[in-house]
């Protein structure tokens, strides 16, 4: 019985048991031993049985790895439970899981970031126009100019190298998304203008609510360096903000050269399904790697419900939409393991 | 703290075999009138019956009132509640107005009804939004407005807090219109949110906060209405933008010298009310009223199947009855609906009516093959072989076009032809009517919301209730002041 138990999740168990019965029957039918009546409500009722434990788990097990194999962010917890055709099926399942843990994955998009970051502080064209900028201003103004640009700078760098994996309030990645907008003027002038905006009446519990570190600015990064710095008027971007019941929703609006829809698609693509690309070196290649790295760890943290999506029309500009839950403390995290 | 009523997160679906939304992302806060702008019908439908009765998802997330009501690992197939208002009213016409507000709701439960009851809780609702529509008053004698309006109260009361109105706009003036829109930002104000589906923009700037451009089943960009400009959706629209400013610089054909080839004087029927207007060979005349009905009954006056109670129609200045097919031809309302006979091969399709023409057209299958060789060359060749129910959309409007144009009758009645084409169809409308008019027929669009009709047309007509008809000619519609896409092409133009 014990055996039986054991196995009984298994597909393969299942149709072994069932065809068992079946042959059972028919031999019992075929020698008279019950009567034909019995023999029709019996095979009823296994054909019920069958819809019920097989042709119904195999349609959902078809349909997950169907979605696993397309890119779909699909829990290896979830595959286990649900793709059990044999023991070894399950075996294999559960090392996909040990692979593809939420920890290993977190773990893999910190680091990434850490590059990211790094790879800012020595990109040869920020350091130096930066600095360009801080020897023009030293040259042509006074000294508390180029005072502002270097404690704005080691801010900035102070803030983004740190304990990527933290979680900080929407006030202070608000803030760091404004040291670096300061960075970035030095640079551009008047060519850009940055707005925040949230309903004043919500505004403490938005700026209270946590979010993972490094969430916003290297969105406003990518919407300087792909939506306004080639545009030739005013580059005008916007953070808005809001908060519902359950849900915050962050957007970061450029009004720069936008993008087709293949790429708009490309790009949403990979945010839709990304829990396993951040290992694939076609990112990179293709661009997107800093929103792929944000909705990574979101997803990771929070759930594959919430995520980044892209909005955007060639010639009037992107919107970057972030989804989260709105959470004030950092025990309220779905997978708060990862952060360990 | 507003709730978020609805949020679609990444939601694909396919229906038979095909994607219908991809990656479908959209949120509505309580209390906004979000609009929705599909450059194609592509997933329109899909997502109406997504959002109704929650069908199985191929991938996503859907959330009502912040709950999750549907996802690609569970579909529970439960119905929301949201109120789902089109240009066809889905009101119980044998019915009153109390009855369909009060009465057909899931939790009516009294089984005796008491009119004076239900007279008084449908008061404070009217006086609320400052229209008065009697309590009963059966559905079937309602204008479209007045149904519009009945059906905005009937999902309040039924407690939705979410609308959906599609295309609603079609058989409403202007002035009706925006009734309309003053009543849905006065239920907007009280924490209801609609989802505003239109094909033209400016009917959404009107009214929404926002604005989601839909392609191919997913949202490509959300505007909002404040921050919009017509040119924001320029990519789309360029192609229609140029067929239109080429349409309003060519001659004023009657200005040309071409005498009219229909005359209607003075026709005065129970809802007409002494209407006189020409149309010259390759002219374009639209009539513009507020009720739907008036077209039925000018349908009927001018095809000869009633008598008006005074007035007549002159054929190439001759008083006549037109003959259908010959004088005149009529394209309904939805024409591949009501114009089109599935069990008809295409080629029959096509020679229909056509035998005032060529006589022997049933008789002679040559003459049919004759037509087939040559039309073959302008609708296709793949097409006469095809089943028409199996023709895409546009296939079967060039179709109904295409028969019109071989009977070639002196004047095309259109009635509302581009009601329900999305941007695509309705340039491919646009182009059709336009050969009419290059072929020398006189073009009469029958028309409540001018939206596209304004720009091919050559003269507007606007049959008031008790009132003279306001006659416009081309030079004068930019002084109009009405809201139509095409209006300001030609201010520009002035």
């Amino acid at each position: 019985m014990s055996f039986w138990r054991k196995r009984r999740e298994y597909l393969s168990f299942r149709i072994a048991a069932l065809s068992v019965w079946m042959v059972g029957l028919g031999i019992c039918g075929a020698l008279s031993i019950i009567p034909p009546s019995v023999v029709i409500f019996s095979i009823l009722a296994i054909i019920a049985a069958g819809w019920i434990w097989i042709v119904r788990p195999y349609f959902k097990a078809e349909e997950m790895i169907r979605l696993f194999l397309e890119g779909y962010a699909i829990s290896a917890t979830e595959m286990s439970r649900n793709c059990a055709i044999s023991p070894s099926t399950q075996l294999l399942f559960e090392q996909l899981r040990e692979v593809l843990s939420p920890t290993q994955l977190f773990d893999m998009n910190k680091r990434q970031a850490q590059y990211l970051a790094l790879q800012n502080q020595i990109n040869p064209h920020f350091l130096y126009n930066t600095l360009e900028s801080i020897r023009s201003e030293a040259m042509l103004a006074g000294l508390n100019d180029v005072a502002d640009m270097t404690e704005s700078l080691a801010t900035f760098f102070r803030y983004t190298i740190t304990k990527v994996e933290n979680l900080v309030s929407v006030e202070e990645e608000l803030q760091n998304c404004e040291t670096y907008f300061s960075i970035q003027q030095y640079r551009f002038g008047d060519r850009l203008k940055l707005s925040i905006q949230c309903a004043p009446e919500d505004k403490d519990e938005i700026y209270r609510c946590r979010i993972p570190k490094l969430t916003m600015q290297p969105i406003l990064e990518n919407s300087i360096i792909h939506g306004t710095e080639l545009k030739v008027e005013t580059g005008h971007l916007a953070i808005y903000l809001e908060r519902t019941e359950k849900r915050l929703l962050i957007r970061i609006s450029d009004d720069g050269l936008g993008m087709d829809e293949e790429t708009l698609m490309s790009i949403n693509e990979k945010l839709g399904r990304g829990n396993f690309s951040i290992a694939r070196q076609e990112q990179e290649a293709n661009g997107g790697l800093a929103l792929v790295n944000v909705d990574n760890r979101i997803r990771l943290l929070f759930g594959d419900e919430y995520g980044l999506h892209v909005f955007s029309i060639p010639g009037v500009g992107t919107d970057v939409e972030i989804t989260m839950p709105a959470i004030s403390s950092d025990r309220d995290i779905k997978n708060s393991e990862v952060l360990q | 703290m507003r709730q978020e009523v609805l949020r679609m997160e990444r939601v694909s679906c396919q229906e038979q075999g095909v994607v219908q939304l991809d990656g479908f992302n959209i949120s509505i806060l309580s209390g906004e009138i979000m609009g929705l702008l599909p450059v194609n019908n592509h997933g329109l439908t899909a997502l109406l019956r997504l959002l109704q009765r929650n069908t199985p998802l191929r991938y996503g997330y859907v959330y009502y009132r912040e709950e999750q009501v549907n996802t690609w690992r569970n579909s529970k197939q439960r119905s929301n509640r949201i109120g789902l208002i089109q240009s066809e009213s889905c009101l119980v016409e044998g019915l009153t107005v109390a009855d369909n507000i009060f009465v057909l709701r899931p939790e009516f439960k009294t089984w005796l009804l008491r009119p004076s009851v239900l007279r008084k809780q449908l008061l404070p609702f009217l006086e609320s939004i400052d229209i008065y529509i009697s309590a009963d008053t059966y559905v079937g004698e309602l204008t479209a407005f007045e149904k519009v309006v009945v059906d905005v109260l009937k999902s309040v009361v039924a407690g939705c807090k979410l609308i959906v109105l599609r295309e609603i706009s079609s058989n409403i003036c202007e002035a009706e219109l925006k009734k309309i829109h003053r009543l849905l930002r006065h239920y907007a104000d009280q924490g209801i949110s609609f989802l505003y589906i239109d094909f033209h923009f400016e009917e959404l700037r009107q009214v929404c906060d926002k604005v989601a451009l839909m392609s191919n089943g997913r949202i490509v960009k959300i505007l909002r209405s404040s921050a919009t400009t017509p040119n924001a959706f320029q990519n789309y629209t360029k192609a229609y933008s140029g067929k239109v400013k080429q349409q309003i610089n060519r001659p004023e054909p009657v200005q040309s010298g071409r005498s009219p080839v229909f005359e209607a004087k003075g026709i005065t029927s129970e809802l007409v009310n002494d209407l006189s207007f020409t149309a010259a060979s390759g002219e374009c005349v639209v009539l513009q009223t507020v009720d739907v009905q008036v077209f039925g009954e000018l349908l009927s006056v001018i095809s000869g199947t009633s008598v008006p109670t005074s007035g007549q129609i002159l054929i190439n200045n001759k008083a006549a009855i037109p003959h259908i097919g010959k004088d005149i031809a009529v394209i309904q309302e939805l024409p591949t609906k009501t114009m089109l006979f599935k069990e008809l091969s295409y080629l029959d399709n096509l020679c229909f009516l056509l035998d005032h023409r060529l006589p022997e057209v049933w008789r002679n299958q040559n003459i049919r093959e004759g037509i087939r060789r040559e039309y073959a060359g302008v609708l296709g060749k793949d097409v006469f072989d095809k089943r028409v129910d199996a023709l895409s959309e546009i296939q079967k409007y060039e179709l109904v076009y295409t028969r019109v144009a071989i009977q070639k009758p002196k004047v095309v009645f259109c009635v509302q032809p581009f009601r329900r084409a999305d941007m695509e169809l309705r340039m491919h409308i646009w182009g059709l009517i336009k050969m009419l008019l290059d072929k020398g027929m006189a073009v009469v669009i029958l028309a409540v919301n001018l939206a596209d009709s304004l720009s091919l047309a050559d003269k507007l007509i606007r049959i008031r209730r008790d009132k003279p008809d306001e006659v416009y000619s081309r030079s004068e519609f930019s002084a109009m002041s009405i809201s139509a896409p095409w209006i300001d092409l030609y201010r520009d133009t002035r």
